[in-house]
């Protein structure tokens, strides 16, 4: 043992203060970082583990009516073989007896499964009876919903008996047209098969699921396979609404986009604050070899290397190091990883949590960390011992900076003068100093802005649905009907909804309906179909047809693909503000921005039922920066989408309406409101919130913890000066004065500076964070969340001012009597 | 010792340490120190020279005794008013000058003149202590005895009543301490601010008004020197 080495403990009970901090500085990001780390990787092997043992689907389809044996015969075998089975389901409202929820819900109900997509339980049963329903557990969760409590679904009484999560709903996503998932006002269940007969009647969704027969093809070789399964549906008069590979399916890629962005984002959190702590040990190692450089200049005098007082400087930092990466992931392990695992049980419908080991977690969180600080600090360490044995016997190593030499105008005051001596002396530290801040502002600020952020975009979204209504339509039903016309829509309706057993599927009776619209009975000049209710004469005056398709187009920085809507809107459109006269096509703003394109630019949107990629010539963008939209006029969307339209220039498949309009619901594919936008906003207030409450329980004692260091050695290394000056006649606030506004100059000023940097930075995260997700989240911050962070961050350094403060109370006079050669 | 003493002590004590380890550092030192009066303190090392001083200068405590310095009784005031004391009465000369390392030779000066409301002119100081041309280099670019003349400018430039200077020429060549002496006593003919000089050089006797000297914490000289010889004839 190095006879150095057993100054060590003394080292560490002389300078407490900077080695618990360096501990804790560690300690916090190992434990928060490491925990959050191994409970997302835990999530993500978790959620590996259950799709394959609940049998999840590898694709689904709905068709609009329900799909003939031969069918779905033919799309097996044009599928290689697929099992492909019935997962009908049906979207019907949910209320509780009793007790108002305060929102309207709606329960997806599906029939308990057994061969796909299999339920697993977290308490209780499935449904055995056909008054029995077992609900998604976070939904009863929000909902403060538990076993045995009844609910009314479609006007029935239903017992919960099971609490449950299904593999395909890993993420509430009732559609992946959805900006979000919902957990508060949607729901997966499982009924009994009479019960959903019972129940889902008209509403009933013709969805169906598939397992590949080769379980492991590459997205390509799947993608390749649907299309295959999409043509045979096709080649048997099925019409298909909707395709969806499990890997473009929200509900089961959302949580696992979602652990992935995070973790990224927090690797590369940690690998900064620890690369920032690593230049804290070197900045406070640094100000140990100073103070001791007259011992340091003996000992090298007296023989020893340098390398050996490298080692020796190591010492401590190493020790601290490694003891606070221990403790760090201990706790990280035991405490921390099951508050973050339990951020994403707030938001997903996963199965019970269970702790995995992953290797390369633990290297990330253990011997990255340690080999970062280990590193830097030698570096740092190297450098600092680089001067020759008499410049640390004349004590001339570090302050000496061409800066800190600087001549300084002699007609500022001498106190102007003072501060900038203190901070040019410190500049290093405060180099430190301001990257630290820098850092701990753009977690906080990022932490402070993102609510405001989401109700911003929430209010924008809202905004840019232009109607209070818009009906979307399985096919064109024309509501300006007259008698005789509304008679056979009505008839039309109860056949499609009628459980009489017909011999014939809804797909013929509509055909047939069709028929007899067209050639025989009171048909429709453009052979669309009739509503089947009476609307008001005001409502049929502002309603209004729009055309909307919906197809991909490539995301600017991310592999994914967005969905985007296009519209065909009236040239003259009340509720459309753009121009689309002469077949000028526009685009949003939002989806501009989302995928690069613009005005001038041609937009190159995908087909994937079809296969087919339409290429547009943008002539404007409009709306704000959340409108996703496309906008065209209707006649050139009947050009353009002529398989969909068949070029009729009268085709259509929606209305926009601000009045409500009674519609025959068994052509309506969906209802959009205003107030459906602020779904988002709620669903994100309730899984995000306590995620950002987190964020700031790193950031601020981390800050803190930061400024303390590197300002009390500031402090430290003034401490002689501090006692001439004491000696000399100065008061405490005199010296406070001096030092302490120097430094608390710097931090005010560090943080005001970092904040156009960090929101260029942060303008990257939401780029590159938010870019897999739907819809455009550009980076909106109100004026008062600013000072709200700068706020939060001088508060920390608030208390340690007083900390700093107290400490020069406590330097002794006798600090500057000592003989100093 | 006399009631017009600008500096008095009386039954001096002070002592480090507890119980059996306890060392008298200082025991029943009484003196007295007229206003003007230029006082070398001689004494081995280890006499109570620089425990002495520190009392006087206000920076410790004394364990029993009494020391009044223009009619105020250290001893009995509180750690702020020995602040305002050092604050209007002293100054400090040190043995390796104590010049904040990274202020320039002017703002040293400055760091004390910014506490006095009338302070001598910092310009014309630093004119007469030779230091004009070096006014902008900071402590380490000029040499020891250019150093000392700004810790005395440090000290002179708020006027003290008493300066107090600890070994000022201990770390100087014998050239460099006689400039520096006869500094010394061309402020306190100049200014005629009080001086007390620590020190091991026997030969400074001949330029002081008094001499005392310590061995063992106890007074075993208090002499006046009636043929003060001026600094720049004595020799050693």
């Amino acid at each position: 043992m190095s006879p150095l080495a057993r100054r060590l403990p003394r080292e560490l009970r002389h300078n407490v203060g900077r080695y618990l901090g360096l501990f804790l500085m560690v300690f916090l990001t190992v434990a928060f970082i490491g925990g959050f780390l191994d409970a997302a990787r835990s999530v993500q092997l978790l959620l590996d583990d259950w799709r394959a043992s609940s049998s999840r689907e590898d694709y689904a389809f709905t068709t609009q009516f329900q799909a003939s044996d031969e069918a779905l015969d033919a799309a097996s075998e044009a599928g290689g073989g697929s099992a492909i089975y019935e997962n009908f389901y049906a979207d019907v409202p949910l209320t509780v007896p009793g007790h108002d929820l305060g929102h309207e819900a709606t329960v997806r109900l599906y029939k308990n499964r057994a061969d796909i997509d299999k339920a697993l339980y977290f308490d209780g049963r499935a449904p055995q009876t056909d008054d029995e329903i077992a609900l998604d557990r976070l939904f009863m969760k929000n909902n403060s919903l538990s076993l045995g409590d009844v609910v009314e679904v479609g006007g029935r009484q239903l017992t919960i008996v099971g609490q449950c999560v299904l593999p395909d709903y890993e993420a509430l996503v009732a559609s992946n047209m959805d900006l979000m998932f919902d957990t508060i006002t949607f729901t997966t269940s499982q009924v009994t098969p009479a019960a959903f007969d019972a129940l889902a009647g008209s509403s009933t969704v013709w969805h169906y699921s598939a397992l590949a027969s080769k379980r492991d093809l590459s997205p390509k070789g799947r993608t390749d396979l649907e299309s295959s399964v999409a043509r045979a549906l096709i080649d048997h008069e099925t019409t298909l609404t909707e395709l969806l590979d499990c890997d473009q399916n929200n509900a089961m890629t959302f949580v696992g986009d979602d652990v992935e962005g995070d973790s990224a984002m927090y690797e590369i959190l940690g690998v900064l604050i620890i690369g920032i702590s690593g230049f804290v040990f070197v900045v406070l190692t640094g100000a140990s070899i100073e103070q001791e450089s007259a011992v340091i200049g003996t000992l090298l005098a007296s023989g020893y290397r340098k390398r050996e007082l490298v080692r020796h400087y190591m010492a401590m930092p190493a020790i601290v190091g490694i003891a606070a990466t221990v403790a760090g992931v201990i706790v990280g392990r035991l405490v921390v990883m099951d508050a973050c695992s339990g951020m994403y049980y707030n938001s997903y419908s996963l199965p019970p949590f269970r702790a995995y080991f992953s290797l390369d977690v633990f290297l990330a969180t253990t011997v990255l960390p340690v080999a970062m600080l280990l590193a830097i600090t030698w570096l740092g360490i190297r450098r600092k011992l680089r001067a020759t044995p008499l410049a640390f016997l004349r004590h001339e190593v570090g302050s000496k900076s061409a800066t800190a030499s600087a001549s300084l105008p002699e007609h500022w005051g001498f106190v102007s003068r003072f501060r900038l001596r203190v901070f040019l002396r410190n500049a290093s530290h405060f180099v430190v100093l301001f990257l630290g801040i820098a850092v701990c502002t753009l977690v906080a600020l990022y932490a402070m802005c993102f609510m405001p952020l989401v109700q911003h975009v929430g209010s924008q979204m809202r905004d840019s649905v232009v109607a209070g209504h818009l009906y979307t339509l399985k096919a064109p039903l024309e509501i300006d009907v007259t008698d005789d016309q509304l008679a056979v829509g009505h008839a039309l309706d109860l056949r499609s909804t009628s459980t009489t057993p017909t011999g014939l599927s809804t797909e013929e009776l509509a055909a047939i309906m069709l028929f007899s619209l067209e050639d025989d009975g009171p048909g429709l000049p453009s052979g669309h179909l009739p509503n089947g209710y009476r609307n008001s004469e005001e409502a049929l005056a502002q309603a209004e047809k729009f055309s909307a398709t919906t197809l991909q187009a490539d995301r600017l920085y991310s592999d994914s693909k967005e969905s985007v809507t296009v519209y065909g809107v009236d040239e003259d459109s009340r509720y459309w503000d753009v121009d689309v006269s002469d077949g000028r096509i526009c685009v949003g703003r939002g989806l501009a921005a989302k995928c690069g394109t613009g005005t001038g630019k041609v937009l190159q949107l995908y087909d994937k039922f079809a296969d087919k990629t339409y290429a547009l010539s943008i002539s404007d963008e409009v709306g704000d920066e959340t409108d996703m939209g496309v906008y065209m006029s209707r006649e050139a969307f009947a050009k353009t989408f002529d398989d969909l339209t068949d070029a009729d220039p009268q085709w259509f498949c929606g209305y926009a309406s601000d009045e409500p309009l009674q519609l025959t619901q068994a052509y309506v594919a969906g209802e959009t409101t205003p107030d459906d936008m602020l779904k988002v906003v709620d669903q994100l207030e309730t899984s995000m919130g306590s995620v950002m409450g987190f964020v700031m329980l790193l950031v601020v004692p981390f800050s803190a913890v930061v400024i303390f260091l590197l300002t009390k050695t500031v402090i430290d290394r003034s401490s002689t000066a501090i006692a001439y000056m004491k000696v000399f006649g100065y008061h405490d606030r005199e010296v406070d004065r001096l030092y302490i506004r120097s430094i608390t100059i710097t931090v005010v000023a560090s943080l005001v500076a970092c904040i156009p940097l960090i929101v260029w930075a942060l303008n990257w995260v939401f780029l590159i964070g938010m870019g897999s997700y739907q819809g455009n989240y550009p980076l909106w911050i109100q004026p008062i969340t600013y000072l709200e962070t700068i706020g939060l961050e001088f508060a920390a350094y608030a208390v340690v001012a007083l900390l700093n403060m107290r400490r020069i109370r406590k330097v002794r006079l006798s600090e500057a009597l000592k003989a100093q050669e | 010792m006399t009631t017009s003493d600008y500096v008095r002590i009386d039954h001096l004590r002070k002592a480090y340490g507890h119980g059996d380890s306890q060392v008298e550092v200082l025991h029943d030192i009484s003196v007295g120190i007229a206003r003007g009066e230029v006082c070398v303190l001689f004494g081995p090392s280890g006499s109570g020279k620089s425990t002495f001083l520190n009392l006087l200068g206000g920076l410790e405590p004394a364990d029993s005794g009494t020391i009044t310095v223009a009619g105020t009784d250290l001893t009995a005031l509180s750690d702020r008013d020995l602040v305002e004391y050092r604050r209007r009465e002293l100054g400090f000369v040190f043995q390796f000058y104590n010049l904040v390392p990274d202020l320039t030779i002017r703002e040293n000066i400055e760091v004390t003149a910014h506490l006095s409301a009338e302070p001598l002119p910092v310009d014309d100081l630093l004119h007469r202590l030779g230091l004009w041309e070096h006014r902008s280099k900071f402590p380490n670019q000029v040499s020891g005895g250019q150093q000392q003349r700004c810790a005395i400018g440090r000290a002179l430039v708020k006027r003290p009543g008493l300066l107090l200077c600890d070994e000022p020429t201990g770390a100087l060549d014998y050239k460099t301490s006689k400039e520096i002496l006869c500094l010394l006593e061309d402020v306190n003919r100049s200014y005629g601010c009080t001086m007390v000089i620590v020190t091991h050089n026997d030969a400074i006797r001949h330029m002081s008004h008094h001499i005392l000297r310590l061995r063992d914490g106890q007074l075993v000289e208090d002499e006046r020197n009636p043929h003060v010889v001026p600094a720049a004839q004595i020799e050693w």
